[in-house]
């Protein structure tokens, strides 16, 4: 049992270029930190924007959206940024590092950004559970205020930014930024129909800039070495650094910032040291959970958003999960899709029940009690959820089990013809469904 | 605003083109071309569309280019050149249609045989016309207990729930009680209330009309019908005098259900609980015949009998006594012509008439230049209430209305005592004494000061500048006031002032003839000079203030006829007693607040069977005045004193309210009412306004017993002094006596008030308060 | 009455343009007070934040973090999804059964330990992660169980 363990820097790397924690005011100014929002004090919106625009950045929170534009479309009225550090996608744990480590990067991002779009405060909404990380926040932005950074006007401006932590409290779709702004508002954090756009009518129903952690944080960076600096390091779509959350079994897992055109075999194998054990992998999920999982030979896929489309997935947050071959690829299923159902936040028909009925069929294939038939309704299942929910969650289940259904389609058919799990014991997702264990004969490895 | 040819947009339905506002939500425009969507979450006067339930769903291509993903068509809206294909003609939306109703019927019970809502079911109806017939389920359904009483008037079964979310919208977007909820997240999404405690708000049973499935049915109603065995009978409320447009369902004779005929211009569709739930029948202590009184007590007597009986007393009195020793006091709930026919009557023997308690709070026709209709809210830019009763409680809906107006924009503003239901919300709140609502009405109007305390700066400068005010009253003050408030405000120019009268028809009692205030009346009992009385659907000891000396001035008279429905205090010392109808058994017109004249219909015939017009012009008949026993005859002799006479067969279907002259005369002037004293010390003064859930049938029916449950309210203040605390069991002692229950602690309430929520007969002034 | 629940929840309050938005904040402090949201709870929070108490449920009932019924004086949760259980998980949610004589989803018997399942919290490269009294145990394995259960057994309520 030991506290987080941080990779050692890379040589091309942005946001975290540094050993250990970057957490006091102090040190962030001594690598000449705060020098851009004063900087920026004095640049007009529009040059803002087009400075966003050309380094290409693109949102880091699973959409990739390209930030200049999202920024250029924000309403006229009233103005708030909200920072999105819902952080839940399983697999993810990026931002929880970047503000253990980089907190005031964040801050200053969020002076930049509100500056800009003339907005008097931020609302950074973090998962409840990160109860370190709001500590850690809420320390640098105490700092800020001493130091005059937050609650008056930097000079140049006479835009005074407060900023504030909004803690949520254990729901993964407040992620989605509808539902975060409906929880930031004071409700359920259920989704809302767009329109209208956060950017028209947000929180508090006023024009909102809604944007994740890694996003803004790399703002400051951006001004620093300048748009072109920046997307230098490119793909055709995608440009910069990314930072990317390695777990599952993998020799040496944790965050590696990398520039976009590095692949996944760069960051498993090179970063990673490669699968865990000596084992064998068995397939990979290149952008948290709810991707379309990839099999071993796409390895050399560039970890940037086109290419990973491209490649049948999606890079989503970063996060890359490497599978090994003892695992279940049914309980597997079953186990991602019980999240998504437990997480369903129950407003639209085919999130709420689709997710329901996936997971009751899972169970009944995992225990081998199903019929064949079923996984073609398994497959249906999918057709019938996927592009019919209110908001993305229902397809980030239908998603993954759909491509778990198409490459590992024997393992499923195995728990029904045989009736046993044809990975056994071995399978580390066999001991949570001890209910399903019990009715499987146990076959040696 | 109009759409003019200019801003139109073409959009393509399945091939039909169509010319439409642009940002029409598409299930509108769709069926302005014939072409339905089916939709279950979609109701517009519920708030923006939630596109929760996906019904929906259809296939969308703008500027020739597809969207990606099938498209809810209740919010998304048209745009220019947009091309919709919906299930009929896409494969796609015909595919997301087929999923979400298998969807919706996974866990849905299908036990529609013994549902109240088979046949009048959308989900039935949908599943029927677009449904797969087999289901693919091969996991358990999820099963609740079932059904639970929300309220004892609504029962909740979580199996046939859909989760569409139109009752809780309803509760936090419409009603803004926020008491019904969905609990859980997920596919364990639950509708419940706060620990099952019953749904308490005034408008609760609307979620019953709005849940598109048999999930929430009004318990009245369980098991007592089926579709096929029921007549609907358009008629209108008589609760109060907003005139909400209903239906009442008839079953082989019985009236077993209420609900609502939308009204765009009354009601908008909603019914309050009051409406839809006091049932009159089958009622207890219903009066079914005639009684005299002899030495040895009441006795049955024939129509034929009481009605002579009762006319030869009358003129008996008056001839021996002169013009105003007979006196005809009515409870303001009379239709229009039996009104009109006691009218008669009582210029026939001279007689006082009074249809409220006050005669300067009733002088409702010298508010009509300034008068505003109800949907003038909905173009309000300010709304101000002023008074200690809630607006619910004088004209039911009219609160939902305000709140719409609000939630749109209008600013809220709200001068009372505190404590009432509309406050929480309003966008600004000044707090005054108990009981000064005549003070603040004439301090605004420029006639007099401010109660000490209150700042009426902001109001007066918001007043000065809104372009389309509303002013509320709820409070029973003279007329002539708000009128000179109306006057000062130019309101017959911007705005106007909508009247809050008591009674259902008081408006339209008065202008057939019956005008005059209780006070007199009273007056005249106690000095001996009246020595008939006639009380008309209402009891004056148990629904008017003073009700201890309306006890002793009665006893005093010579002759008391009382005309009620159902068995009251009077009734025990009457010497005549005629049974009058109740709402639904009634025929004829009534005049809401605005001036509207609706139409009543009979549903059921009252337990005596005999109209109350027929009996009033049996009593006219021998008085030699004539009055026909039809209401129709009678309306047409009323309607030709109209300014704007509509015809018997123009009142049909919704009413219309056409517009009168907004001519502005100078006001009556009336002395600057003076602000109520302050309570001594360790005394209180009580608010306890009449409530929307009072009277007779209310009284009467168990489905709205758990809206009475009494309680006292307090400041915080006043309470933390007193050491008590919320839910502790509290005493109010006061003039009409003494009031227990619950307590509630408010920190809007003036320190120095205690607010009961009923008292028996309104009643105001000092108050003692202890925990018991 | 306790009026520094009032006085915390009016100073989160304060942060917002609507006192709806505190809900969230509200619930948590009520919670560190009361360790969970009894109906009496819920009615306190109802009154300081002017909410009708029915919505402070549903807003509650929504996430994962508030206890709607009683639990132990100490919360283990243990991440279950995916990243953890390939780094054993499992092995780590057996060891704490065995320790504390309940299941995954109830209360010890001594009433010291609420053990749950959670999903993923965040910590999926230095797992299995578990959190204990809402702080984070990184790279928690089985062993760990023991010792870390007996600090719970000796130590007072803490989440
Ligand atoms: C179900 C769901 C969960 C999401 N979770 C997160 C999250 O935890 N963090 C995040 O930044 N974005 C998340 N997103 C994406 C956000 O909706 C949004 O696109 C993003 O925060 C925008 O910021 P960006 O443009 O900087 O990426 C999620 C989206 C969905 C549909
Ligand atoms: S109870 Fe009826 S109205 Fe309410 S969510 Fe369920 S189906 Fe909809
Ligand atoms: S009617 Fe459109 S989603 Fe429900």
């Amino acid at each position: 049992m030991q506290g987080p363990t941080f990779a050692a820097p890379r040589a091309d790397a942005i946001l975290l270029d540094f050993e250990g924690e970057r957490r006091a005011l102090a040190q962030y100014e001594a690598a000449g930190g705060w020098a851009q929002a004063k900087a920026a004090t004095g640049r007009a919106f529009d040059e803002i924007v087009q400075e966003l625009k050309d380094s290409g950045l693109r949102g880091r929170g699973g959409a990739g959206f390209p930030t200049g534009l999202k920024v250029s479309f924000i309403g006229k009225g009233d103005r708030f940024l909200v920072i999105n550090a819902d952080e839940s996608e399983p697999g993810t744990f990026k931002d929880r590092e970047l503000i253990l480590r980089n907190p005031h990067a964040l801050l200053e991002g969020c002076v930049i950004l509100c500056n800009a779009i003339g907005a008097k405060a931020t609302y950074i909404f973090i998962r409840g559970e990160y109860a370190t990380e709001a500590e850690v926040l809420n320390a640098a932005i105490e700092e800020s205020y001493a130091k005059g950074y937050l609650g008056k006007p930097l000079s140049g401006t006479s835009n005074a930014v407060d900023i504030y932590v909004h803690r949520g409290a254990g729901a993964y779709i407040c992620g989605e930024e509808t539902a975060l702004l409906s929880a930031l508002n004071g409700f359920r954090g259920q989704p809302t129909a767009k329109p209208p756009f956060p950017a028209v009518s947000g929180a508090w129903k006023s024009p909102t800039l809604l944007n994740n952690v890694e996003t803004v944080a790399t703002v400051p960076y951006i001004l620093a070495m300048g748009a072109q600096t920046y997307q230098a390091l490119r793909t055709e779509q995608t440009t910069g650094t990314r930072l990317m959350s390695l777990s599952g079994n993998v020799q040496r897992p944790g965050n590696y910032e990398l520039p976009v055109t590095a692949t996944y075999r760069d960051l498993i194998d090179g970063c990673g040291g490669g699968v865990a054990g000596g084992r064998t992998m068995k397939a990979f999920i290149p952008g948290g959970s709810s991707a379309p999982i990839l099999m071993p030979d796409m390895l050399d896929t560039q970890i940037a958003v086109e290419t990973t489309a491209a490649a049948g997935s999606m890079a989503g947050s970063g996060a890359v999960i490497v599978i090994d071959t003892r695992t279940c690829m049914v309980q597997f299923a079953l186990r991602v899709a019980d999240f998504y159902r437990h997480e369903s936040c129950g407003k639209c028909t085919p999130c709420r029940e689709g997710t329901r009925w996936m997971v009751e069929l899972l169970k009944r294939v995992e225990a081998g009690e199903a019929t064949m038939d079923e996984i073609d309704l398994l497959v249906e299942l999918c057709d019938r959820i996927e592009g019919k929910c209110l908001c993305p969650l229902g397809d980030a289940c239908a998603m993954p089990v759909r491509s778990y259904l198409k490459h590992f389609r024997a393992e499923f058919e195995a728990h029904i013809d045989a009736p046993a799990c044809p990975a056994g014991p071995a399978s580390p997702f066999g001991a949570l469904y001890p209910s399903l264990r019990r009715t499987l004969p146990v076959v040696p490895a | 605003m109009a759409a003019t040819e200019t801003n139109l947009v073409t959009v393509t339905f399945d091939g039909r083109e169509l010319q439409v506002a642009p940002g029409t939500p598409l299930v509108v425009a769709a069926a302005e071309v014939g072409i339905e969507i089916p939709v279950f979450c979609y109701e517009p006067r519920l708030g923006p569309p939630i596109g929760a339930c996906r019904m929906c769903l259809v296939e969308v291509e703008i500027g020739g280019r597809a969207m990606p993903k099938l498209q809810a068509a209740c919010t998304m809206t048209t745009q220019d050149g947009m091309v919709v294909r919906t299930a009929a003609t896409s494969a796609p939306a015909k595919e997301g249609q087929d999923a979400v109703l298998e969807f919706l019927l996974l866990n849905h019970p299908l036990d529609c045989p013994v549902c109240d809502k088979g046949g009048e079911c959308p989900l039935q109806d949908l599943t029927f016309r677009y449904g797969p017939g087999t289901s693919r389920m091969t996991i358990p359904k999820r099963t609740y207990e079932k059904p639970l009483p929300i309220s004892p008037s609504v029962l909740i079964d979580r199996e046939r729930c859909i989760l569409c979310y139109r009752c809780t919208r309803f509760s936090s977007d419409v009603a803004e009680d926020g008491e019904l909820v969905a609990r859980e997240r997920g596919a364990r999404s639950v509708i419940a209330t706060f620990e099952e405690r019953p749904y308490v708000g005034a408008f609760s049973g609307n979620v019953t009309e709005l849940c598109p499935v048999g999930a929430l049915l009004p318990t009245p109603y369980r098991f007592k019908a089926r579709p096929w065995e029921i007549v609907n009978v358009p008629t209108v409320c008589t609760g109060c005098a907003v005139g909400c447009n209903t239906w009442v369902t008839l079953r082989e004779g019985k009236a077993e259900r209420v609900i609502s005929r939308n009204h765009p211009e009354v009601d908008e569709g909603w019914l309050c609980d009051r409406g839809r739930f006091a049932r009159h029948e089958p009622l207890v202590e219903r009066l079914a015949e005639p009684l005299i009184r002899d030495s040895s007590g009441l006795h049955p007597a024939t129509w034929e009998e009481a009605t002579r009986s009762t006319a030869q007393r009358l003129r008996h009195v008056s001839a021996l006594k002169g013009a105003g020793a007979v006196a005809i006091v009515t409870g303001g709930n009379l239709t229009n012509e039996e009104a009109y026919g006691w009218a008669a009557i009582a210029r026939s023997v001279g007689a006082r008439t009074a249809s409220g308690p006050v005669a300067a709070a009733g002088e409702w026709e010298r508010l009509d230049p300034y008068a505003a209709r109800i949907d003038d809210l909905d173009r309000s830019d300010l709304i101000v209430v002023i008074g200690d009763a809630d607006v619910a409680d004088r004209a039911g809906v009219v609160d939902l209305r305000i709140r719409k107006a609000r939630r749109a924009g209008a600013h809220l503003a709200i001068v009372s005592a505190g404590g009432t239901i509309l406050e929480r919300d309003a966008g600004s709140f000044v707090a005054a004494p108990a009981g000064s609502a005549a003070a603040i009405v004439a301090a605004l109007a420029g006639a007099g000061a401010a109660p000490a305390g209150v700042d009426l700066a902001d109001l007066g400068a918001r007043l000065a500048v809104a372009s389309h005010p509303v002013l509320v009253v709820t409070d029973p003050i003279a007329i002539a006031l708000i009128e000179q408030l109306a006057h000062t405000l130019r309101l017959h120019e911007r705005g106007g002032v909508l009247p809050m009268p008591r009674g259902a028809n008081e408006r339209g009692a008065r202008l057939a003839g019956l005008s005059g205030g209780g006070d007199a009346v009273l007056a005249g009992l106690e000095s001996g000079e009246i020595r008939a009385v006639v009380l008309v659907g209402l009891d004056p000891t148990a629904e008017w203030p003073e009700a201890e000396r309306w006890h002793m001035a009665l006893a005093q008279a010579d002759h008391v006829v009382t005309v009620s429905a159902f068995v009251n205090s009077a009734v025990s010392w009457s010497h005549i007693v005629l049974p009058q109808t109740v709402d639904h058994e009634r025929e004829g017109t009534v005049t809401n607040l605005e001036g509207r004249i609706q139409r009543l219909r009979p549903v059921t015939k009252g337990p005596s069977g005999r109209s109350d017009l027929v009996a009033i012009a049996a009593i006219a008949e021998v008085l030699g005045v004539p009055v026909a026993p039809t209401p129709a005859k009678v309306y047409a002799t009323l309607a030709a004193d109209l300014t704007v006479p509509l015809s018997w067969s123009q009142l049909n279907g919704r009413a219309p309210l056409p517009s009168r002259g907004r001519e502005a005369r100078a006001p009556k002037k009336v002395a600057a009412p003076k602000a109520p004293p302050a309570p001594a010390a360790g005394r209180f003064v009580l608010v306890a306004p009449r409530p929307l859930f009072a009277g007779p049938a209310v009284e009467r029916t168990a489905a709205l017993a758990h809206q009475r449950a009494p309680w006292v309210m307090l400041n915080h203040a006043d309470a933390d002094a007193l050491g008590v605390a919320e839910h502790d069991v509290i005493s109010v002692t006061h003039a009409g006596g003494t009031h227990t229950g619950p307590l509630r602690i408010s920190r809007r309430l003036v320190a120095g008030a205690v607010r009961i929520n009923w008292a028996g007969a309104p009643a105001t002034g000092d108050a003692t308060v202890v925990r018991s | 009455m306790s009026d520094s629940l009032h006085d915390a929840i009016q100073a989160e309050i304060a942060k917002y343009p609507d006192r709806r938005s505190a809900i969230l904040a509200a619930l948590r402090l009520a919670q560190a007070k009361y360790r969970w949201l009894s109906p009496e709870a819920f009615e306190e929070v109802s009154r300081c934040i002017d909410l009708p108490v029915a919505q402070c449920v549903a807003v509650a009932s929504f996430y994962d973090m508030y206890f709607l019924e009683p639990v132990g004086e100490h919360v283990v949760e243990v991440c279950t999804n995916v990243s953890c259980a390939l780094v054993g998980a499992a092995d780590v949610v057996a060891a704490f059964e065995m320790e504390l004589g309940c299941s995954l989803g109830s209360t010890s018997a001594d009433g010291k330990v609420t053990l749950r399942p959670v999903e993923c919290l965040g910590g999926c490269g230095w797992g299995p992660v578990v959190s204990i009294d809402h702080r984070y145990h990184e790279h928690f394995t089985a062993d760990d169980v023991k010792p870390v259960v007996a600090g719970l057994r000796t130590s007072e309520g803490g989440h």
